[in-house]
């Protein structure tokens, strides 16, 4: 008997966590976006504390996002049209970093968000299916719209001087390993890149190895 | 900055602005200013999905020009490859001064 009691036990066991497993549903893309809109805390001031961590749930629901592909797009279009205001400028954002076109009505309509943000990623994103040509709502928006950064993104959107890859971008963001997020620590290997240049020059970390020092400044566009 | 990228040079450092941007935008910004892509003191690379910004640990930190952007950040990396110095801003315009940064470089002594 106790032979077959342990038997028993095993059997249990493994039944149960086959269990978990069977009853463990696939994770969908309205699961990912809900997991972000619980870790992503909008901060008093316009800097997030520095051992905040919703920058991390940020970047790793767009690559969960990315990586699923074309089957994102319903639920990012859905929330975008429906979801809090957070919520509308990250589906804004994953968006433009996917550019599906068939996110293209939903990121039009988005151009009256009451969110600033919202309006101004959805021009980002739908300038990444080639620059956007003059329309009347565009002239207004860049004439007229409350917010100056929306204006000028109707400029960067109208003024793009280079043929978008949508496919490179989210198959960079897709290939994204979130193991690396925040690797970046004194005194152990720098984390290797590699990016290009406005001139279309690429540079990689590991080219320096052994002849020069790198000094890297994140920078926001304006400096 | 500009004054100061010929003591750079002397050191024979390599200076990079990171940008969380696709390269369209850095052009935008390079033509605002009045330069050339290829006239910058030194190469402004995009980030357009902002892996190496995540990477680093400053993606999405900052709420500015309505955009979710990087903390303002400097790091120094010696020539063996190693993080030496790093400065996470908490405000806007929270930079080391290029002399602090030329500073930080002196103290990773010869051959570094």
């Amino acid at each position: 008997m106790p032979h077959l009691s342990r038997l028993l036990i095993l059997v249990s066991l493994f039944s149960g966590s086959a269990f978990v497993h069977a009853a463990d549903p696939p994770t969908e893309p309205a699961d990912i976006i809900r997991t972000f809109e619980k870790a992503w805390v909008v901060p008093k001031g316009y800097m997030r504390p520095l051992d905040d961590s919703g920058w991390k749930a940020r970047m790793t629901a767009f690559q969960k996002l990315a990586a699923m592909g074309e089957k994102a797009i319903p639920a990012l279009t859905d929330v975008l049209a429906n979801g809090e205001p957070e919520t509308r400028v990250f589906a804004a954002q994953a968006l433009g970093l996917m550019a599906d076109p068939t996110a293209k009505p939903a990121l039009e309509s988005a151009l009256k968000d009451k969110t600033a943000a919202v309006r101004l990623y959805a021009l980002d994103a739908l300038s990444m299916f080639g620059k956007l040509a003059p329309t009347g709502e565009l002239k207004a928006m860049k004439e007229k719209d409350a917010n100056r950064d929306v204006k000028s993104h109707v400029g960067f959107a109208q003024d793009r001087d280079d043929m978008p890859d949508p496919i490179a971008l989210r198959k960079t963001l897709a290939g994204f390993d979130c193991a690396k997020l925040g690797t970046a620590v004194l005194g152990k290997a720098a984390p290797e890149f590699e990016l290009t240049d406005a001139t279309g020059k690429t540079y990689k970390l590991a080219d320096f190895r052994g002849k020069k020092a790198v000094v890297l400044v994140f920078v926001y566009g304006d400096t | 900055m500009r004054d100061k990228v010929a003591e750079f040079e002397k050191r024979i450092v390599q200076l990079f602005a990171i940008d969380p941007h696709e390269s369209h935008r850095v052009r935008h910004m390079l033509r605002d200013v009045g330069t050339k892509p290829d006239e910058v003191l030194y190469p402004v690379l995009a980030d357009p999905v902002n892996a190496v910004s995540a990477i680093y640990g400053v993606a999405f930190q900052m709420s500015i020009h309505t955009e979710w952007s990087n903390r303002p950040a400097t790091f120094v990396i010696d020539k063996d490859g190693v993080l030496r110095y790093e400065k996470r801003g908490t405000a806007f315009g929270d930079r080391p001064k290029p002399t602090d940064i030329l500073a930080e470089i002196d103290k990773l002594g010869k051959g570094k």
